[in-house]
């Protein structure tokens, strides 16, 4: 029986088009799912994902979940993504996310020569110190991050700024100007397209802790290490340099703290050592049975 | 743990924390609910005077019994420029109602809906030192939740006075129901030169 988490799986196949779709659905000029759902344009109002946990000073409990019902869609498609990551892995950032999505496609136009790589910068201590920041510094009352810095508020209206002067007035101003340059250098101008959502994004921070934690329950991007030759192709391949062999034992491991299931280190791998699943070694069977069915189907007469 | 991922640590929460910290003035959000009795600022729009453009956005809730058609128009001193742009789908699926906007008029509002609005203002005559409010008055005035982008559903005390303030002082971007002509909500637009030190922390 074939495996199920072989590199030829729907989600790999068609990634860039459910991608695509994921953009159609949730980015002007439709914005479908918010006109059909609460009849916002855009995340900010009922689907904000990123303002309902954030505890400011001196708001009360009931304020505090009055946050949480204001952006109620926000706060349910939050607790859907991290419960679906504990089983699944983050496919909600690999898969669906628009404003991940969007970034990584815009890198995928970019040429080569202007893209900046940056995958030197340790990218777990990054996000956790921002997220430490998002989270704690409202607080204290020193400052917030939520909406000032925003990709969720940006990509939707860059990608409307050019049917609606609404949209396009956003880049009038300082914070609109400080955005498109993030969501450019670190987003379109990104080897990977995933350094904004390596580094900055606090819904991502949260997944990629609950993807951690899940590692050893759920689904996950994982290394056959008999069949790793440490080549290191899945090494470039990473979007989110997840990928490491530089390790005193100089063997591929794969960070689950970064790691989304994009399924590029798959794709790219020649000797099939990479695969998504719950256990290694269920995975190396299972691709060693592939392996078999495939050496038979060759050498049956046609 | 290693040292490298410490200091990328420390790095990323003191930029990040900088960032939180300062506020950049040319752009703000305010939030008001519209009715009958003339309305609400839940928090007015506070920017840096001196400014040769201002980008800012108006949120506002209709609250019942008020139905009915409005104009918005800034008015007061300094006088200024402005151009109004109402948020609305691109394509609109046509699921949900949305009240029109022409002329800078609201037509067919109604209670429960929601509104967003862009305002791009510029003064009239550019003047660096120009300053509308005491610098004094303004200390007391700028909320200590607050963000240029959202904002509270619960003003400081101390901010009554900006928001009651009469038609005719400073400058205020004002709803007025097109066929009684009584306003139905007023956003005072507050300018400051000193940089506040606590700020952005949107108590809802």
């Amino acid at each position: 029986m074939q495996p199920k988490s072989n590199k030829f799986s729907l989600l790999s196949k068609y990634r860039t088009w459910i991608l695509i779709f994921a953009l159609i659905l949730f980015l002007p000029p439709l914005a479908v799912i918010f006109q059909v759902s609460t009849g916002d344009n855009s995340f900010c109002g009922k689907w904000c994902l990123r303002m309902f946990f954030v505890w400011r000073e001196g708001i009360t409990v009931q304020q505090y979940f009055t946050g949480w019902l204001r952006s109620f869609m926000g706060a349910g498609l939050v607790l859907g993504v991290l419960g679906a990551t504990l089983f699944f892995g983050r496919h909600w950032c690999s898969h669906i996310c628009p404003i991940g999505g969007a970034m990584e496609l815009g890198s995928r136009i970019t040429p080569k020569f202007l893209k900046m790589d940056f995958k030197t910068i340790p990218a777990a201590p990054v996000r956790y110190g921002y997220l430490a920041v998002f989270i704690l510094a409202p607080i204290v009352g020193a400052g917030s991050l939520c909406c000032n810095y925003c990709n969720f508020a940006t990509i939707p209206r860059i990608a409307g700024a050019p049917f609606s002067q609404a949209d396009l007035a956003y880049f009038f101003r300082t914070y609109g100007i400080i955005n498109l340059a993030m969501v450019g250098i670190l987003g379109f101008f990104a080897k990977g397209g995933r350094a904004y959502c390596n580094f900055f994004c606090p819904i991502g921070a949260l997944d990629a802790a609950v993807n951690r934690i899940g590692a050893k329950l759920g689904s996950r991007m994982r290394v056959i290490e008999d069949r790793c030759s440490n080549c290191g192709l899945c090494q470039d391949s990473c979007p989110t340099g997840a990928i490491n062999k530089d390790n005193k034992d100089h063997i591929t491991q794969i960070d689950q703290l970064s790691c989304f299931p994009c399924r590029q280190c798959q794709k790219v791998c020649p000797r099939s050592a990479i695969a998504y699943g719950r256990f290694a070694e269920r995975l190396e069977r299972q691709t060693h049975e592939a392996d078999n069915n495939q050496m038979k189907n060759r050498m049956l007469p046609t | 743990m290693k040292l490298k991922n410490v200091i990328a640590f420390v790095l990323a929460a003191a930029v990040c924390l900088a960032a939180a910290h300062y506020r950049f003035y040319d752009s703000s959000h305010s939030i008001g609910m519209m009715n009958d009795a003339g309305g609400k600022a839940i928090h007015p729009l506070i920017l840096d005077a001196g400014k040769n453009l201002y980008s800012v956005i108006v949120t506002a809730r209709v609250m019942p019994p008020y139905r009915g058609d409005a104009r918005v128009v800034l008015e007061g001193t300094p006088p200024m420029t402005y151009t109004l742009y109402n948020s609305e789908p691109v394509i609109d699926l046509g699921v949900h109602r949305h009240p029109d906007f022409k002329n800078n008029s609201f037509y067919g509002l109604q209670a429960g809906d929601s509104i967003a609005l862009w305002m791009v203002m510029k003064p009239e005559k550019p003047d660096s030192n120009f300053q509308s409010e005491k610098e004094s008055d303004i200390k007391t005035a700028i909320p200590t939740g607050y963000s240029s982008e959202c904002c509270s559903s619960v003003p400081p005390s101390n901010h009554a006075k900006e928001k009651n303030r009469a038609p005719g002082e400073g400058l205020a971007l004002s709803f007025y129901d097109i066929h009684t002509n009584q306003p139905v909500m007023r956003i005072p637009v507050i300018f400051k030169t000193a940089g506040e030190d606590r700020h952005a922390t949107e108590i809802q």
